[in-house]
């Protein structure tokens, strides 16, 4: 949270859309729009198939070219994502940008040892020689506290439990010093008490590298480990975005609210839980007007017509023609469900 | 059974409220690994290893753990699904696959699952009206009662039968599927349901509504759940009671609101304390605990978690802690609850 007002800010997306073609074109992303500064940490927050993991991969370019359309626009450390070349994007993939994964499993080549992968990134991209690399690894794996990192280079990704996966990959992201780190639910697949140390060793690096992250979740808990700011995405849209102490204790989109009062905390039982009715809409054919309209309480002629645009009050975006109130004490949410 | 055409009654209850609908002792399962490449031994995988369970009538027990802790082999070895090495299974005062016992078609009438995958649950070539109706049929129900059931019971758990009934699994969404898999359990009249990781793969919106069927359902039907979670906010939300499972043994459990507030057992502890808090302003600051879960194959002799515990101490490798009370109905397997145990720090059993 140290955007200082002079420099801009590292990554900058302006109403980024993303298509898949096909038949039936899939409108995955529409019209998102934020920034992250140096050393800040964003926290996208949303349901499955709101988008949240779409755009996220389309800072790196990872979609199929070929049935991928890209709107809008995405500039990361000065440069223009969406009008470079392959050579252009090989060369910033890893060295500017580089991206964790649920699963470490798939990001690994199972046919050689960790070690071996972690230190060909760090040649490709500096050009040192063997055993530099390798010792270089050796620090990494240490880094990211594997017990034994000397031992543990030499092992096969398929030789490692799921938490120690998921350090060597975050090794081997920040293998070559990257600006920006993207992680996609890099701790859903973990146990709980391995998620927590995979959350605070990455709060840890981030302080230390001065890195920004981008972190994909569906999961609020994971979200206030490790967010600075929170953006909540509904359909495609970023529908909240702010401080995300602001947005837990005054949720101000009827959704961010809904997804609050939904998600089960310590003291809820013997409470009605207050679910959101329905289901998200299909991304194939959505509504002209607020894509939760369908599902929100407070919605009225106004929301059936037209997108909501998104007012930024202090830091603060929501895009609701009837944004809640915030609430005159905590916990006082109203009761009743559907 | 006769070829009642009528759907199925529930079955009755025979012990009456005191009688606890399931009690298991000393349940066990290892699968071997094998034989190794020269023939050798490589042990087995100590999946359930001698646990205890009693589940009173209309109550529900949550069993959490981390993964490989036998939480779902459990709840297979309870349905039959897999045969136990050993251990007692009695469902409502009958012992369970035993001579003059209950039939097993008969104890999988009375206890239902529902498992994580809502898709694989499902025959994805039987539109979902038939596949609620098809278990049913199998106990000697008409087709065309045991549709007219699954209609209703359609219409029961939020789907409308004219507008879902015809349809196949692929056309409904994981909220929608999971619905259907609880239908097609109550279509037994079940007094048991075991729901494993159930809600586990819904987003959260629809994980509420999910949750508060169940608990509705419950509640109208007299049913008894044992629900299987990684997820502590949910199980302290639903169960009545907790079972905290670690490498295929059960290390504490007792009542929900005493064992998330007064947790005994170091596992218990760091496992509460590893759930994000949701308040930015107290953010976790120290891992509970170091290291993975360990592997539940050939596990050391003594406290399975001496390991990763931090108040591990030399006789924790000499002695497998028994589970003792130390509350009412409040039971934990380890050394520091026992003040006779030898290890330096142990307290008495009712001081906290």
């Amino acid at each position: 949270m140290n955007d200082s007002p002079i420099s801009p800010p590292l990554v900058s997306v302006t109403d980024l859309t993303v298509t898949f073609g096909g038949r039936r074109p899939v409108h995955a992303v529409n019209g998102v729009s934020f920034t992250v500064g140096t050393g800040e940490v964003l926290g996208l927050l949303g349901e499955s198939g709101c988008g949240k993991s779409v755009t996220l991969r389309s800072l790196i370019r990872l979609h199929p070219p070929k049935r991928t359309t890209y709107g809008g626009r995405i500039q990361i450390d000065g440069q223009d994502i969406l009008a470079m070349s392959e050579d252009q994007l090989s060369r910033y993939r890893g060295s500017v940008t580089s991206m964790v994964f649920q699963e470490p499993l798939l990001a690994f080549d199972p046919v050689y040892t960790v070690g071996k992968q972690i230190a060909e990134a760090i040649r490709r991209h500096t050009g040192i020689d063997a055993s530099a690399a390798r010792t270089e690894a050796i620090r990494l794996l240490d880094r990211v506290q594997i017990p034994q990192a000397a031992e543990r280079f030499q092992a096969y990704p398929h030789e490692m439990s799921g938490g120690m996966r998921q350090r060597a990959m975050i090794a081997l992201a920040l293998s070559c010093r990257p600006k920006l780190l993207l992680a996609d639910e890099p701790t859903t697949a973990l146990d709980a008490t391995v998620q927590i140390q995979i959350l605070l060793l990455l709060r840890e690096l981030q302080r230390e590298m001065g890195l920004s992250i981008i972190f994909v979740t569906h999961d609020i808990g994971v979200a206030v480990e490790i967010s600075d700011r929170v953006a909540v995405m509904y359909a495609g849209r970023i529908i909240e975005q702010g401080p995300i102490a602001e947005i837990i204790s005054a949720p101000a989109h009827p959704y961010t609210q809904g997804l609050l009062s939904s998600t089960v905390t310590q003291g809820m039982r013997g409470t009605r839980l207050e679910a959101i009715p329905g289901a998200p809409p299909d991304l194939a054919a959505l509504p002209p007007g607020c894509a939760f309209a369908a599902r929100c309480r407070y919605a009225g002629a106004d929301c059936v017509e037209s997108v909501p645009d998104t007012g930024a009050d202090a830091g603060r975006e929501v895009a609701c023609f009837h944004p809640l109130p915030p609430p005159l004490h905590e916990g006082a949410a109203d009761a009743h469900a559907r | 059974m006769t070829t009642d055409t009528r759907p199925l009654s529930v079955a009755e209850d025979r012990g009456g409220p005191a009688q606890p609908i399931l009690l298991v002792k000393g349940l066990r399962k290892h699968f071997p690994l094998g034989s190794g490449f020269f023939n050798r031994n490589r042990g087995a995988v100590h999946a359930v290893d001698g646990i205890d369970i009693t589940v009173p009538k209309r109550t529900t027990l949550g069993i959490v753990g981390e993964s490989g802790c036998g939480k779902s082999t459990t709840a297979r070895l309870l349905a039959r699904l897999i045969e136990p090495d050993s251990g007692e299974v009695i469902f409502d005062g009958e012992g369970v696959g035993i001579p003059n016992g209950m039939p097993l078609k008969e104890l999988r009438r009375n206890l239902q699952l529902v498992f994580q995958d809502s898709f694989a649950s499902l025959n994805p070539r039987m539109t979902i009206e038939r596949a609620i109706a098809f278990g049913p049929t199998v106990h000697g129900v008409g087709m065309r009662d045991a549709i007219e059931r699954s209609r209703s019971l359609l219409d029961r758990v939020g789907l409308d039968p004219t507008r879902f009934g015809g349809r196949y699994p692929h056309e409904l969404s994981g909220g929608q599927r999971q619905r259907v898999n609880i239908a097609r359990a109550l279509a037994f009249n079940p007094r048991l349901i075991i729901l494993d990781e159930s809600v586990s793969a819904l987003d959260k919106s629809v994980q509420a509504q999910v949750l508060n069927l169940l608990m509705d359902l419950k509640e109208e039907l007299n049913l008894t759940y044992l629900f299987i979670s990684h997820d502590l906010n949910v199980v302290q939300y639903i169960s009545d009671a907790v079972m905290v499972m670690y490498l295929g043994q059960v290390v504490e459990v007792g009542p929900v609101e005493e064992v998330y507030r007064h947790p005994r057992h170091p596992y218990t502890k760091a496992l509460l304390s590893a759930v994000p808090s949701l308040d930015p302003h107290r953010r976790t600051e120290r891992t509970p605990l170091s290291g993975d879960p360990p592997n539940p194959i050939n596990p050391p002799p003594g406290c399975r978690f001496r390991d990763r515990c931090p108040q591990a101490h030399a006789v924790c490798a000499g002695i497998a802690p028994e589970r003792i009370t130390v509350g009412p109905g409040h039971e934990v397997a380890c050394l520091l609850a026992d003040a006779a145990s030898g290890h330096p720090d142990a307290t008495g059993r009712n001081d906290r």
